[in-house]
């Protein structure tokens, strides 16, 4: 299967910045307050921090296997056999991943914004787009993200900005009264959540990126662009709310729009929260779905891809109903095992691959 | 409603192998048909109510040695 689409490095960075803030501008809050209380914003600082040295380990990787993507190295470094059995538990991985995307969203709209509606009718629509863009192919989701950025920022940007006034500093202090452990473990789960996923991103770079000079500075910007979102957001959520209440909510971001009050003249902001949290939510979805589908069809030696994108589509929503069955059933799984889950395919798989081809003599293979 | 829906995804399903077929993509066929009789299958149970295995359970059972091993180190 050959993958002939073309992404700019602009286009790249953009779509890795909605893909790490998908998620983590709604969630990553109440996870973080959770885990490391007053310091949940040490915390996210710290994911950052750690996070950053993931991006240079990544940037690596892509440097040892210029022109591959994920598909190819397996199957260079493990052979045809092995590389084929690694390849489709990362289908595993990431179809589980949008499964789980896909209910946490369904979940948001059904308990926040339309409580009558069944949760299946709305994962319906929301696959219904994404497997149109992924059909469309990665140059078009790409272009989307260029179109849309801009309005997600800005509409990120306007909740920061008029949440300033009602900051009160107090509520998170004192600063590291329960010592270091509880900050470290609140970024450990921060980063699994919103930086191990990225890769994913291995089936479009650098097979697709067609500029790559001076690529690690400008992937580090981007990252760093949405680390400060993530730290700005988990800051405002525990001074406006303090740390208990951000901490027992599910979408505490989702909260503190909803208690924004300037002068009386703008009041119930939540669905600007909401508008780009489905945005982020669909570059995400959309990313781990192209990443399933494309794994699945190279690893299977398919025509194309896009034979496959629509049962794809369908085996997505079959899962998203089943796997999780409640909300605390998620939050257990996501505390337990995301993180070892996330880890595996992370981190110990492609360190395991770089290893294994510095000690077999691989070198990377150029791709057409 | 659920026979209206179920009935459009098996039509759907049916004219894409026809499709396959017609283009002697035999592999691109299989896969196709084993995706969707898969989801199919897990919807339909699902909306009847009968246990579907929770592929996250399993996920679960395999790095429960390490999810232990976590919450020790961070108690």
């Amino acid at each position: 299967m050959e993958l002939n689409e073309k992404v700019t490095l602009r286009q790249f960075n953009l779509l890795m910045i909605l893909f790490i803030i998908g998620t983590s501008i709604l969630l990553s809050p109440a996870s973080l307050a959770n885990y490391a209380g007053n310091d949940a914003w040490l915390s996210a600082i710290l994911s950052v921090g750690i996070g950053m040295i993931i991006v240079i380990f990544f940037w690596m990787i892509s440097r040892q296997f210029p022109g591959s993507n994920l598909v190819d190295v397996s199957e260079q470094v493990l052979g045809k056999w092995i590389g084929k059995a690694v390849s489709l538990m990362f289908v595993g991985f990431s179809l589980l991943s949008a499964s789980t995307v896909l209910w946490v969203i369904g979940n948001f709209l059904v308990t926040q914004i339309m409580p009558a509606t069944p949760m299946l009718f709305l994962h319906f629509l929301l696959m219904l787009a994404v497997v149109y863009g992924v059909l469309l192919g990665i140059e078009v989701i790409c272009r989307t993200v260029e179109i849309f950025f801009p309005y997600i920022v800005t509409l990120l940007m306007i909740i920061f900005f008029f949440s300033i006034p009602s900051v009160q500093i107090d509520r998170i202090r004192p600063w590291l009264d329960s010592g270091f452990k509880p900050v470290l473990e609140g970024a450990l789960f921060d980063v699994s959540v919103s930086m191990l996923p990225l890769i994913v991103l291995f089936m479009v770079y650098p097979k697709l990126v067609t500029d790559k000079n001076r690529a690690l500075p400008k992937v580090l910007t981007s990252y760093l662009i949405a680390g400060t979102f993530i730290i700005a957001i988990t800051f405002i959520t525990t001074t406006v709310l303090g740390v208990k209440i951000t901490a027992n909510q599910a979408y505490p971001t989702y909260v503190v729009a909803k208690s924004l009050n300037i002068e009386g003249l703008i009041q119930r902001a939540e669905v600007v929260i909401a508008v780009s949290w489905i945005l982020t939510i669909f570059f995400k979805l959309s990313l781990y779905f192209y990443a399933s589908v494309t794994v699945l069809a190279q690893t299977l030696n398919l025509k194309t891809y896009r034979t496959i994108t629509v049962p794809m589509g369908m085996l997505t929503i079959a899962l998203s109903v089943i796997v999780y069955p409640s909300t605390t059933y998620a939050n257990e799984w996501n505390e337990t095992t995301w993180l070892w889950f996330a880890l595996t395919f992370g981190i110990a798989y492609p360190l395991l691959l770089s290893l294994i081809a510095m000690l077999r003599g691989v070198k990377g293979r150029s791709h057409p | 409603m659920e026979v209206i829906l179920l009935t459009t995804l098996l039509v759907w399903a049916g004219a894409g192998i026809r499709k396959l077929r017609k283009q002697g993509l035999w592999k691109d066929m299989i896969v196709y048909a084993c995706l969707w009789a898969t989801s199919t299958t897990i919807i339909t149970l699902h909306r009847f109510n009968i246990p579907v295995p929770n592929p996250l359970d399993g996920i679960a059972y395999v790095y429960q040695p390490l999810s232990y091993l976590w919450k020790q180190w961070f108690s």
